[in-house]
């Protein structure tokens, strides 16, 4: 099993690690993002500036790459024979997601760059947040996205369904405001996500914060994990078909 | 004679705006703007900015962006769906085509920008600007982004990837239209360059009362772009016939 996470992760890389339209999406709009939030708060890059700017990027890549990848599967016609093999269809999709995770942490270093030569770094600037809040936000983004995988596999893809997600995701992740500032009626959804703890960690927030966003990411990860078992077990017992 | 022009934008609207679908349409055109201006908004509200003038900047984006992608997607899927070199070889006057195709978005473009207008008042639950005088500035910038639009479908007869012009532009608007990043906020070097962009005039100053009065910098704006728009369409014939 973990052989063909690794080779499924590597194929995300192989096809997808380069591609215009994945580099695009993460580094050319989280720079406008940061455009706009620079022209509210000026001044130099702070942790969580710095942070919130790279989760826009590794949502909008993570959505981007994830269609991406389940859409290429379905194309090449490697859902039945994953299916049809002993370990199944189910590490082939958790490899893919795994090299999405790790493909959208070009994010990170990629939007600190302009965010310094555009605005600069703040002196006291804490390294540690900005690193594993980014590294977390990666891994807290790919679980909550993975869900996703379940619905492309399952259902006929429609034109433009995945757009939606990044306004609102962007949004409920708090990722350029803290949770707060949000209106009244999202805050208690924003908190049902684990990106939005991430951030509130990033932002100053104590330990507590980060084993929340961790206790959720690990509730997200097994939800996803169920979806692909039923999916595989449905399209075995019902011949619920995949590559449409 | 009506009743063709209406019969051709909706089919063409039918046929060629992919995200006509349930989830597609409701994702792209509902969800994603109001995401977007409840996220503008926040920050706004956050840093001490003008969340109004914000939420209606958003909401006019969010009006400008579907005329800007259903515009470009009405010549773009020609090439995906394999029928663009046909359609350039038919004896159709692809100008007017591309306005006629346009009409449903710009209807669309006034329906997105006022729910995600009168869905981010409810949620933030402020009012920075009667409904009327929001649908007459709506009204405005969809004219410009009609202009702006043509441009970008001119744009899309060039470049293959037929989402690479539509991004770009609604980028480019994102922080030179004034609708998100006032003349104020923004570097003195790209000031200049800010007049010449949709939502421009009609977002500067957007709550003050009389702000209806720039609807002729607006359309100026527009017929700029328009011009644009149409040297790209016929070069791109001449090519096409070469």
């Amino acid at each position: 099993m973990l052989r063909t996470i690794r080779r499924a992760a590597f194929d995300q890389a192989r096809t997808q690690l380069l591609s215009p339209l994945s580099l695009l999406a993460a580094l050319a709009m989280p720079c406008v993002f940061a455009f706009v939030l620079h022209s509210f708060a000026p001044g130099r890059t702070t942790p969580d500036m710095a942070v919130g700017i790279a989760g826009i990027g590794m949502l909008n890549a993570v959505i981007v790459d994830l269609l991406g990848a389940m859409s290429k599967e379905k194309v090449w016609r490697t859902l039945y024979p994953a299916l049809g093999s002993p370990g199944g269809l189910v590490p082939v999709v958790l490899g893919r997601l795994a090299g999405i995770a790790a493909q959208a942490l070009v994010s990170l270093p990629g939007t600190l760059l302009v965010l310094v030569l555009a605005w600069g770094i703040s002196p006291d600037f804490d390294w540690f947040r900005w690193l594993a809040g980014g590294l977390l936000l990666a891994i807290a983004t790919t679980a909550v996205v993975g869900l996703l995988a379940y619905f492309l596999l399952r259902f006929p893809s429609s034109p433009g369904m995945t757009n939606g997600l990044t306004g609102i995701l962007i949004a409920l992740s708090a990722l350029l405001v803290p949770n707060a500032a949000l209106p009244a009626v999202v805050q208690p959804i924003a908190w049902l996500i684990p990106q939005s703890h991430v951030m509130a960690w990033t932002r100053g927030g104590d330990i507590p914060q980060i084993l929340i966003a961790l206790g959720q990411v690990v509730v997200f990860s097994a939800v996803v994990l169920a979806s692909l078992r039923r999916l595989e077990r449905i399209a075995r017992e019902q011949s619920v078909p995949l590559e449409y | 004679m009506t009743n063709r022009i209406v019969q051709e934008s909706l089919l063409s609207y039918r046929a060629l705006f992919t995200w006509l679908n349930p989830l597609g349409y409701l994702s792209s055109r509902i969800v994603r703007p109001i995401g977007l201006a409840v996220t503008f908004g926040a920050l706004s509200s956050h840093y001490g900015g003008s969340i109004g003038a914000t939420l209606a900047g958003a909401s006019l984006l969010a009006g400008a962006h579907a005329v800007i992608y259903g515009m470009a997607l009405s010549v773009g899927n020609e090439r995906s769906f394999g029928t663009f070199d046909l359609w350039m070889a038919s004896p159709q006057s692809k100008l007017a085509a591309i306005c006629r195709r346009a009409a449903p978005h710009v209807v669309d473009g006034f329906l997105g920008g006022m729910v995600t207008y009168l869905s981010c008042c409810a949620l933030f639950g402020i009012l920075p600007m009667p409904v009327h005088l929001f649908a007459g500035a709506l009204l405005l910038a969809l004219v410009s982004s009609f202009g702006y639009g043509l441009m970008v479908s001119g744009a899309s007869m060039w470049i293959k990837d037929h989402f690479v012009p539509p991004n770009f532009a609604y980028l480019t608007l994102m922080v030179l239209s004034g609708a998100l990043v006032g003349s104020d906020r923004l570097p003195e070097a790209l000031q200049p360059v800010m007049a010449f962009f949709p939502l421009s005039d009609v977002s500067d100053d957007l709550l003050r009362p009389d702000f209806l009065a720039d609807g002729l910098g607006e359309l100026a704006v527009g017929a700029l772009w328009a011009v644009a728009g149409v040297l790209l369409v016929l070069s791109a014939l001449r090519r096409a016939r070469q």
